[in-house]
């Protein structure tokens, strides 16, 4: 009877997941290391629709299926005269597109707060069949 | 959906869009919770029709739930959902079960009136 609920839960699930990535992604878009070790890899959440079906044949929501980090090369620059800079003289930063990562933020807060509306919707849904004086 | 043991077609009817009103609810939080997928083709509910063709042959509970994918353009990553068509819909089921709901409770106060001779409080 709480599909709609449960439902949008897993919405909220994966909104959260993103924007956890997200923000993972931005404290350490300045990440330095020295030209022959990995650059920070940004993460990107994939999503997938849950299997099967539930009442009236209708979807059960999303899940979290894995993430995915981006290339672990990041962006070589040649800085000698940065304290971690290796033997070339060169240092590797994260290839982490600020902009991108705003978008995709403002885009999971707008999916977390249309789930948040959902289940909102339901309860009332729920509350006004509870006053069904059966 | 079975005929309900106290009632008539004006009960069998409600009862019966409650239940279409229930999977529309469904199919929008689908669609809600989807709105990121990639690949997601939204889901449409459609039932009125259904329901009054059912309720002119005069049995409401055949009334049948189409559930059907939606025909809207996709967006870059093969996602469909607009959340404007979403958040309208879920309004328009909230002041329709809304409104399902009052008339169910109005239908049980005459029931109450004809078995006892005194109306129920509504408690509202």
């Amino acid at each position: 009877m709480f599909e709609a609920m449960n439902t949008a839960y897993t919405g909220t699930e994966a909104t959260q997941a993103w924007m956890t990535a997200i923000s993972n992604n931005l404290a350490n878009m300045n990440d330095v290391v020295p030209g022959d070790k990995a650059a920070y890899r940004a993460e990107y959440v994939d999503v997938a629709e849950n299997a099967g079906t539930g009442a009236y044949g209708i979807g059960t929501g999303v899940s979290v299926t894995g993430v995915t980090l981006s290339s672990a090369d990041g962006t070589l620059e040649h800085d000698p005269s940065s304290a971690l800079a290796d033997a070339q003289g060169d240092v590797r930063v994260p290839d982490v597109d600020m902009a991108q990562q705003m978008t995709d933020l403002i885009m999971a807060q707008r999916g977390y707060e249309a789930n948040l509306n959902t289940i909102s919707d339901a309860e009332s849904a729920y509350k006004a069949a509870l006053g069904l004086t059966l | 959906m079975s005929m309900l043991p106290i009632g008539d077609a004006t009960t069998s009817t409600i009862y019966a869009a409650l239940q279409g009103l229930t999977a529309q609810r469904n199919a929008i939080a689908q669609n809600v919770a989807n709105i990121d997928t990639p690949g997601y083709t939204a889901e449409n509910v459609n039932f009125t029709t259904s329901l009054s063709q059912a309720v002119a042959e005069g049995n409401p509970s055949a009334m049948q739930i189409d559930v059907t994918p939606s025909t809207a353009s996709a967006n870059a990553e093969g996602n469909n959902v607009d959340l404007g068509t979403e958040t309208v819909a879920a309004q328009e089921n909230n002041l329709a079960y809304q409104t399902m709901v009052e008339a169910m409770n109005a239908k049980m106060q005459l029931l109450s009136v004809a078995i006892s001779g005194q109306p129920t409080s509504t408690g509202a």
